[in-house]
């Protein structure tokens, strides 16, 4: 190795350059601090939905509020080559530095392959899971919807004369047969005889199907329904014509039917997203996967509608605060699936992030329906 | 064999009176949609150009174009080819899905064999099952005289079902916990970008099959007996040509298209079936195939102008705030503008026959 000798002349440029260095350093941080980064924001479908996209647009409208971040956005993009090139375009086109895709079927392979191709750009992702071995400048962030699911469950429960509630899901997807599992526990520990007829129309949206099963359901004279579906618009519409209780999901669709909607769960997609903004402008490292719930602020329930009288809004504000705070659990054993099988013994509780959650496949007892 | 239904039907012209009608139809659009848009307070020549920007302003825009083109191309020959015989298919959909379907199984269980063989395998596979689906109407359409546009498009629901089903069930990679799709296709088979440009070779297989469809239906005589047949059936029939035989090859063929479009979705972006192959690029392929009058070269000037209208939604949402909605409307706007031109000429053809230059018989060949 070539050994190193000073001389005077070499220790002066090399002090010059550093006083450059922190002069242009200095003045490129006072501009970076005034320059604002743009944010891209991309949904797959409507962002006035009333529902899932909707979620995403109450984010992206919240964070333009912080003042240093200009925010694009795209509706309407297909889960195809179509997201790959709208990423591009408002990267190349419109200059934009952090993309945020919020629809699933964005993430493998379409934000990994094109984070890898832009390793300037930040990615978040909706929905996706981050591994070591995926492009560093990619995270992702989901919410758990346990804790609200139980508590819009449990206000169900509190309004209903019979012993029968109604639930209407999309997928058979571990995220949608928790939220009718926590919706239902927190009914049977208002009424133990309570059971909840179970319908998944098989897509993520299907205002057809949507509006047969609710229609159904009511039919069979249940008197409150809860749903997971991407656009509940149809669902809640149709409750409120055959005058039927009905909670929501992703946004709050109180304003659709103030009489017969009773409340929500309710995405706060602003916390995960803002908290990866902040790191992204101060250069810091951010969190690869983002998850929470209540405690974490990245859900919320909605406002309650008209029917819900004062004192089961107070029951229902307790139950959301001490789910928040943990004094109650919702997984709590012993409890059985709807087959007969313990699924958490006697003694202990799942926390809302416990991995085996993420596969759940079984129905809690006191659900009638099947996954298939 | 019944002549298709008169309103659809596109009757076939010189080159000349195509390009009339086209031209006609595509500045009345114009037209209609400056008007749409200034309704909404913004500058109709603003948002043309930025259309113009964002859909051919720039090899990055050109390049974002033929990608959403590349798909829309072989959906549109599913419409085109069996319209040539007077056919009407609309469900070019449901054979995209099931063809890229069958694609990803062919890709998942054919791991392990070299490129060479496993790639061609797998858009194989999604070309026969496609031709299989479509090809089933024409069979309903030639044995039992089923009209082929109401079961071509019934079929889409039962292929999205059947899709569904497999995608959210037997053939669930369930590492994939949130978001139902297949397993990942063997890596050796994915088809990658032409060198030097950021589009898949899907394009190319395309215009091939465009190229060879044209070919066809000039050049040999079977391609010249469904030109017949396609003009008059009952002609066609008295003069002993195969009608029945003709209609189930060309149902097959057109459904091996959308199936290969599909297949080269799975190949060559998606690397697995998932709901994202569920995008409607069947639909729009027949927009595309009716706006180039079901000539198989047209079909890729058509499938250009169409990628490049939906290419522009994303620069038209962000400059202007116009909604998603704007590039579909545009869109529609095209169809019935289309449909609406074909059916003044044939009615009241004496008015555009009067504003045409030079000699005006119409041809039916």
């Amino acid at each position: 190795m070539k050994s190193y000798h000073p001389t005077r002349r070499t220790v002066l440029r090399g002090l010059g350059g550093s006083a450059v260095g922190v002069m242009t350093f200095g003045i490129k941080s006072v501009v970076l601090a005034e320059e604002s980064i743009t944010v891209g924001f991309l949904a797959v479908d409507n962002w006035n939905d009333y529902g899932y996209t909707q979620s995403h647009l109450e984010s992206a409208n919240a964070l333009g509020e912080r003042g240093d971040v200009s925010v694009l956005k795209e509706e309407g993009v297909p889960e195809g080559v179509e997201v790959q090139k709208a990423m591009k375009s408002m990267i190349e086109l419109s200059g934009a530095s952090v993309i945020v895709a919020t629809a699933w079927g964005y993430y493998d392979p379409h934000v990994l392959e094109v984070a890898a191709e832009y390793p300037d750009v930040h990615f978040l992702h909706c929905g996706g899971i981050w591994t070591p071995e995926q492009p560093p400048n990619v995270a992702t962030y989901f919410a758990y919807t346990d804790e609200v699911a139980y508590a819009a469950g449990f206000v169900a429960a509190r309004m209903v004369s019979s012993d029968q509630l109604g639930f209407l899901g999309s997928k058979p997807i571990p995220e949608i047969l928790r939220f009718a599992n926590s919706f239902t526990i927190a009914a049977r520990t208002v009424n133990p005889d309570i059971t909840t007829k179970l319908v998944l129309t098989g897509e993520w949206t299907n205002p057809v199907r949507e509006a047969e099963a609710t229609n159904s359901l009511i039919d069979q004279g249940i008197q409150a329904i809860g749903c997971d579906v991407d656009i509940p618009k149809v669902f809640i519409e149709t409750c409120a014509k055959r005058q039927t209780f009905c909670t929501g999901m992703h946004v709050s669709q109180r304003d659709l039917a103030p009489d017969w909607f009773l409340t929500g769960a309710e995405w706060n997609w602003i916390t995960p997203v803002d908290r990866f903004i902040s790191a992204v402008v101060s250069g810091e490292p951010y969190e690869h996967n983002m998850r929470g719930g209540l405690g974490q602020d990245m859900v919320k329930i909605s406002p309650y509608g008209n029917a819900v009288p004062d004192d089961i809004r107070q029951e229902a504000d307790a139950v959301v605060e001490e789910l928040k705070s943990g004094s109650r659990g919702i997984y709590v054993g012993e409890l059985r699936d709807n087959q007969g099988n313990v699924v958490v013994p006697e003694g202990e509780t799942l926390p809302v992030d416990d991995v085996s959650l993420e596969l759940t496949e079984w129905l809690v007892e006191g659900i009638v329906g099947s996954t298939t | 064999m019944r002549a298709a239904s008169a309103v659809l039907r596109i009757v076939p012209l010189s080159v000349g009176g195509g390009l009339f009608v086209t031209t006609v139809a595509l500045s009345l659009s114009a037209l209609i949609f400056g008007a749409f848009v200034a309704s909404l307070g913004v500058d109709p020549f603003g948002v043309f150009a930025t259309i113009y920007k964002a859909a051919f302003g720039s090899w990055f825009s050109w390049q974002n174009t033929l990608s959403r083109a590349a798909p829309l191309i072989l959906a549109a020959l599913c419409v085109a080819l069996p319209a040539r015989l007077g056919l009407v298919i609309i469900g070019g959909e449901g054979a995209i899905l099931l063809g890229g379907l069958a694609a990803a199984v062919a890709g998942i269980h054919l791991a392990g064999l070299p490129a060479i063989v496993g790639t061609p395998a797998l858009l194989v596979a999604g070309a026969t099952v496609g031709g299989l689906w479509i090809g089933f109407c024409g069979v309903m359409r030639s044995y039992r005289g089923v009209n082929e546009t109401i079961s071509s498009l019934l079929l889409v629901y039962l292929a999205v079902t059947i899709f569904d089903h497999l995608v959210d069930g037997p053939l669930r990679d369930l590492s994939n916990v949130n978001f139902p799709s297949t397993h990942p296709i063997d890596e050796n088979f994915k088809i990658g970008n032409i060198p030097g440009a950021d589009m898949h070779w899907g394009l190319v297989v395309g215009c091939l099959a465009c190229l060879a469809a044209a070919l066809y239906m000039r050049v040999t005589p079977q391609g010249f007996a469904m030109r017949i047949a396609g003009g008059n059936p009952r002609a066609a029939l008295a003069l002993g040509l195969p009608v029945g035989r003709m209609v189930i090859v060309v149902c097959l063929v057109g459904g091996a298209a959308a199936g290969l479009a599909g297949a080269l979705e799975v190949a060559a972006v998606q690397g697995r079936a998932s709901g994202a192959l569920h995008v409607g690029y069947g639909f729009m392929g027949i927009l595309v195939a009716f706006l180039a009058r079901h000539n198989p070269l047209a079909v890729i000037a058509a499938a250009i102008l169409t990628g490049g209208i939906a290419a522009s939604s994303g620069l038209l949402q962000r400059v202007y705030d116009l909604p998603d909605a704007t590039a579909i409307v545009l869109q529609g706007i095209v169809f019935l503008s289309i449909l609406t031109c074909e059916t003044l000429y044939g009615r009241a053809g004496a008015l555009f026959r009067w504003m045409m230059p030079g000699p005006t018989s119409r041809e039916r060949a």
